[in-house]
């Protein structure tokens, strides 16, 4: 266990090394302040000094510190990949259930039909298709944006939602309620993927588990359908789920940063997109670490916690070392 | 299993459920703009563009205004003024008790008086003046209207009185003190910035006497403005202005549609027929005071030959380009004088469309074709092209076909006028939008040798006869005299074609229909002082 | 049945042929198989087959409704752009640069990935291991953001952004390549081949290459989705092929003016990649469980 954490931790250090050096050059392009020297090496060290003391350079265009900027937007991102893997895991865990139990059925071809449309259809043109029959047609839902600008809620954390509810201004709940309004679409949009992944997987780990003998005694014990999920598959089905979307985070992040871009959202996609267009390179190689750094390390918390919880995969782990 | 189906079936609905339409407080004291893009400076002297002039009506105030309705100068900070006989003087009298916006960087400590009056103007006039060269110095609309040279003096006669003196009689000055670039600014709050030593701060943090004050400025974002109580005219009945800065056509109208927005600035010409069919929507359609034209850099060869101007200009149909450009939103144009300007000629034989005689122009004037040229355009559509790019496509296309290969340069807007300001440039795309509906704005300003170093004038021209026109054009006051020099002028400028007119686009303002009172101005500006929500 | 053959003469047919027949009885899978090879002749002769060249622009017909609206005509059978452009052609000269790029460079991360993986699986110690565990944490960041990565770093432009995609993909080939090639070394009948003294190469060619197709068509299947979602993505992005070429995400970028006009301008591209990467799913997926089944 310890041995594998190490490995774990060391090799996570490693490949940000290797990124760093990445962005490194990135930097060197643009930064006059490397010209003079001749030393890479020395160039390179006072770079790593600088990242790691949280110094990501300032940005060209808008003369701000990069690691500010990011901090000050990054939320947004994260609050609707959040709130969206919480979507994904309401619509996916029933809907996999259903699938898993009629396994072959006529629902079961139903919802894996819809699964296959969902991982097969581009992410942007969803959210257009949303955007032209929702809120331009219907006109449900705003276009853009994370709250009325009518509102002002003081930026306490970055999350709009906790921010509004700690927030004391007197038209909190009318907030609110703008607030979700506007993250309804992007979170539908952005919860398609991983609602198919949920969906799979439950199906799939039920559709195992209802073959098991256990289930079969229950079955035999005079347990309704309901009653047997509840005790017994639900429990050894969800378990892998959850790791699993820590490990899909990464995916879900690059399509928030599409979908951030259709309903313009004032996240790190958008950001990322225009510092590109821009050509603001201390913004690029702040990002890019940024976020790599940032999957890499929720993937191996995952990991971690994935090991923690499920004692199967901590069997397996030593068992593999055995034999290596 | 039935306990989970309903929440799961009341939670997938509730987004649903929450979407109906509501009215609330927030929203019933609240409009919001959307806009096109940042205001380049909060203080309207320095705007170089119509685009930045929005918030001009909601943070200023001017001497005087123009009525919407009957084009008639009407009073505004200025109770009233005369003109002295030999039309040299114009004394104003002030309104008194008028307040500056008390905000958490000013607090004013008196109300408005003739120094203030004094203090903006002089900023322009004044190279000595301490606020003259702060921002760059520079003075766009004023340097095209040749103010500086006009003016000769300002005077304070009296606490609440100023008198302008101008150096030779100018019809247009009135019109010009109306525009919303003409504002009057805080002499105190001037003071109190150089006591700081933060001058800058005067045109980053405003402080003004019109019906919103500003509360704060995000780049890119948004700008809010707070209602200021003490507004000369009575407090407006919103409490809050917001614009949102929201850069594309389209998602501007999205916003629109969904209710985002209250109004929206600039509506696409493709989007016009769509707006007027929608039921929650208004469209307000006015004839735009501005042309766009392909000009000829007259001062390169070949273009300073005039047969090489008119056959490359007989080449071009404007037909396709009024319809697939704009949308039918805009009139062919004849001349570069809109045909509802009163000097406008009316005898001026239209621009032909004739390939077959642009191509025999061509081989008479014995250029080598296939002629190779460079066409320059701004990426972004302004307010007398919806689309210059689109625009250089078709004439690009049109050009091939009378053996002319051209080049299609996009630049950004302020690259361009430094472009213009070099010379180095072939043809370029662009027009001009008249702030004063005088014709001498159009003339002056596109034509007269002095614009070539305000880089107003994209045809390089400069000729004798067409500036002494525009000189006598302005120095006469009597009406019929005067139509009969403009007539004259448009005659010559076709006749020399430093430019090909393309057409003039129509002015559209669209909000939604529960929006009252929104007043638009003839030179593109939009006042929200009166906004209330039905 | 009686057979009317004396000798009984059984038919035992390669499991690569075998596979084929039980691919065969899967009508929707087949039906897929056809589409797919239709639209890689399309991608091939998207030039010839266009009724209109890629320049061409008809004033006279801007916005055109697809034929079938009660205003639009059979010259333009999707309709028209706002400059004039067939939509259909320029549709059918996308599917060469989104499909047909897509296809090629996953492809072609296929084949180096393979190449780097099996290498890496058949060799052992430090150097295997240390492939092993960079790809294992460089996986975990996904193909699109590596290529939004890259093209910031070379500047967009197609073919910069199919390079983009080329490098996001290799490592999951060489990761899945290696994964099957190692697991496969664990087993018994490689050990027995060993121990009969064979070489590497037969280990290899008799021990491993007929037990890893599986492997390679999810794989395949899922990077040649994946490169044609990441190429439209940037093309929407504008990080992609730029006008005037008709790539279908730098369709749609350009239509999102057109939302109110022309709404056809926005769904038929968005149609046509979702229609494609379907059918690739369709096809991947029978392939997988004919050949699973055909090992059987």
């Amino acid at each position: 266990m310890l041995v594998y954490l190490i490995r774990r931790l060391n090799l996570l250090v490693i490949t940000l090394f290797l990124l760093s050096i990445v962005a490194f050059f990135l930097q060197r392009q643009v930064d006059t302040s490397f010209i003079n020297s001749s030393h890479v090496f020395a160039d390179y060290q006072r770079y790593l000094i600088a990242i790691l003391s949280g110094d990501l350079g300032i940005s060209t265009i808008s003369g701000e510190p990069v690691l500010d900027e990011i901090l000050r937007i990054f939320p947004a991102t994260l609050e609707l990949c959040l709130i969206s893997v919480f979507i994904a895991l309401l619509v996916g865990i029933p809907l996999g259930i259903f699938a898993g139990l009629s396994h072959g059925g006529r629902s079961d071809y139903g919802i894996m039909t819809v699964t296959l449309l969902g991982i097969s259809v581009p992410t942007f043109w969803l959210a257009m298709l949303l955007i032209m029959f929702f809120s331009l047609h219907l006109e449900w839902f705003p276009v853009s944006g994370r709250l009325s600008l009518l509102y002002q809620i003081p930026h306490v954390t970055g999350f709009q939602l906790v921010d509004i509810l700690i927030s004391t201004q007197p038209y909190k709940s009318e907030a609110l309620f703008d607030a979700i309004r506007h993250l309804t679409l992007p979170a539908l949009v952005l919860a398609t993927v991983p609602a198919t992944e949920v969906i799979r997987q439950v199906r799939y780990s039920i559709g195992e588990e209802m073959n098991k003998n256990y289930i079969k005694a229950a079955q035999a014990k005079g347990l309704s359908t309901f009653q047997i999920i509840r005790r017994h598959g639900l429990r050894n089905a969800l378990p892998p789920v959850i790791p699993n979307l820590g490990l899909q985070f990464g995916s879900i992040l690059t399509t928030a940063m599409i979908t951030e871009t259709v309903f313009s959202w004032p996240g790190i996609g958008p950001w990322m997109i225009s510092s590109i267009a821009a050509g603001d390179h201390s913004s690029i190689q702040g990002g890019l670490l940024f976020i790599a750094t940032f999957v890499l390390l929720v993937s191996v918390m995952t990991d971690l916690l994935h090991l923690i919880l499920d004692p199967l995969k901590r069997k397996e782990l030593y068992g593999k070392h055995e034999h290596l | 299993m039935k306990s989970i189906t309903r929440l799961f079936s009341v939670l997938l609905t509730l987004p649903f459920l929450m979407s109906c339409k509501q009215t609330n407080a927030v929203k019933d004291t609240g409009v919001v703009y959307c806009s096109r893009g940042n205001p380049s400076s909060f203080n309207p002297q320095l705007a170089q563009t119509e685009s930045n002039l929005d918030i001009s009506a909601q943070l200023y105030s001017t001497l005087v205004r123009i009525d919407p309705n009957t084009q008639m100068v009407i009073p505004g900070l200025a109770k009233s003024w005369r003109v002295s006989r030999d039309g040299l003087r114009y004394r104003f009298k002030l309104r008194q008790g008028i307040q500056f916006h008390a905000t958490q960087y000013f607090t004013p400590s008196r109300s408005l008086n003739a120094d203030d009056v004094l203090f903006s103007f002089n900023r322009i006039l004044d190279p000595l003046h301490p606020y003259f060269l702060v921002s760059g110095g520079d003075y766009p609309f004023f340097n095209n209207t040749q103010f500086p040279s006009l003016i000769k003096a300002i005077r304070k006669l009296g606490p609440y009185e100023v008198e302008f003196e101008l150096n030779h009689p100018d019809t247009s000055l009135l019109a010009n003190l109306a525009t919303e670039f003409a504002v009057v600014l805080s002499a105190q709050y001037g003071k109190q910035l150089i006591r700081t030593a933060s001058p800058e701060q005067i045109d980053q943090l405003p402080i003004g006497t019109g019906p919103f004050k500003l509360n704060d400025f995000k780049p890119d974002h948004m700008i809010r403005f707070e209602r200021h109580w003490g507004y000369w005219e009575g407090g407006a009945p919103m409490q809050q202005l917001v614009f949102d800065i929201t850069a594309g056509p389209t998602q501007r109208l999205a916003k629109l549609i969904t209710g985002e927005c209250d109004a929206m600035a600039f509506p696409a010409a493709s989007q016009v027929n769509m707006i007027a069919n929608h039921e929650d929507l208004l469209l307000n359609a006015q004839t735009g005071s501005n042309v766009a034209v392909w000009a000829f850099n007259t001062q390169k060869a070949p273009f300073n030959r005039p047969e090489v101007r008119r056959a490359l200009a007989a080449a071009v149909d404007r037909s396709t380009i009024l319809r697939a450009v704009y949308y039918n939103t805009g009139v062919l144009a004849n001349s570069i004088l809109p045909p509802t300007s009163w000097a406008y000629n009316p005898n001026v034989d239209d621009y032909q469309y004739a390939p077959i005689k642009a191509k025999k122009l061509l081989q008479q004037a014995d250029i080598n074709l296939p002629l190779r040229l460079t066409i320059h355009v701004t990426s972004t559509g302004t307010a007398f092209n919806p689309n210059g790019f689109k625009t250089a496509e078709f004439i690009q296309a049109d050009l091939r076909k009378i053996g002319v290969e051209a080049e299609i340069i996009v630049v950004e807007r302020h690259q361009l006028a430094s472009i213009l300001a070099q010379g180095n440039y072939q043809t370029v795309i662009t027009g001009w939008n008249a702030v004063t509906s005088d014709p001498d704005n159009f003339f002056r300003a596109q034509l007269s040798c002095q614009a070539i170093k305000n880089a107003t004038n994209a045809s390089q021209w400069c000729d004798p006869t067409t500036d002494g026109l525009i000189q006598r054009g302005i120095k006469q006051s009597r009406m019929v005299p005067r139509i009969r020099i403009y007539r004259e002028l448009q005659k010559h400028v076709q006749q020399e074609m430093p430019l090909l007119p393309i057409a003039h686009s129509l002015k559209f303002q669209s909000y939604r229909k529960d929006i009252q009172g929104l007043t638009t101005t003839d030179t593109g500006g939009i006042n929200f002082s009166g906004v209330y929500r039905n | 049945m009686a057979s009317t053959n004396i000798f009984s003469e059984e038919k035992i047919r390669s499991p690569l042929a075998h596979s084929w027949y039980i691919y065969q009885q899967n009508a929707l899978a087949m039906v897929a198989l056809w589409v797919l090879g239709l639209m890689t002749l399309l991608a091939l002769f998207a030039p010839w087959i266009a009724p209109y060249n890629l320049g061409y622009q008809d004033v006279t017909n801007l916005l055109q409704p697809p034929s079938w609206y009660e205003a639009g005509q059979i010259d333009f059978f999707f309709g028209t752009d706002d400059l004039g452009r067939d939509i259909l052609s320029q549709m059918i000269l996308g599917a060469q640069l989104t499909f047909g790029g897509g296809v090629l460079t996953a492809l072609l991360a296929l084949l180096f990935g393979a190449l780097i993986g099996v290498i890496g699986g058949m060799s052992h110690g430090i150097k295997a291991s240390v492939l092993h565990h960079i790809l294992d944490t460089f996986l975990s960041i996904p193909s699109l953001l590596i290529a939004i990565i890259i093209v910031s770093v070379m500047g967009p432009g197609y073919i910069h952004c199919l390079l983009a995609i080329f490098l996001a993909l290799l490592p999951q080939f060489i990761r899945a390549v290696y994964r099957a090639v190692n697991d496969e070394l664990q087993k018994e009948h490689i050990v027995a081949l060993k121990l009969d003294g064979a070489t590497h190469y037969r280990i290899f060619r008799y021990g491993i290459l007929p037990n890893i197709p599986e492997t390679l068509i999810s794989q395949t299947t899922r990077a040649v989705t994946a490169a044609i979602l990441d190429i439209s993505a940037l093309g929407f992005l504008g990080l992609g092929a730029q006008r005037p070429y008709s790539e279908w995400g730098t369709m749609l970028s350009d239509t999102m003016e057109l939302v109110f006009l022309a709404p056809w301008t926005v769904t038929l591209p968005g149609l046509a990649i979702l229609f494609t990467i379907l059918t690739i799913n369709v096809v991947g997926e029978g392939m997988r469980q004919a050949v699973l089944r055909g090992m059987d």
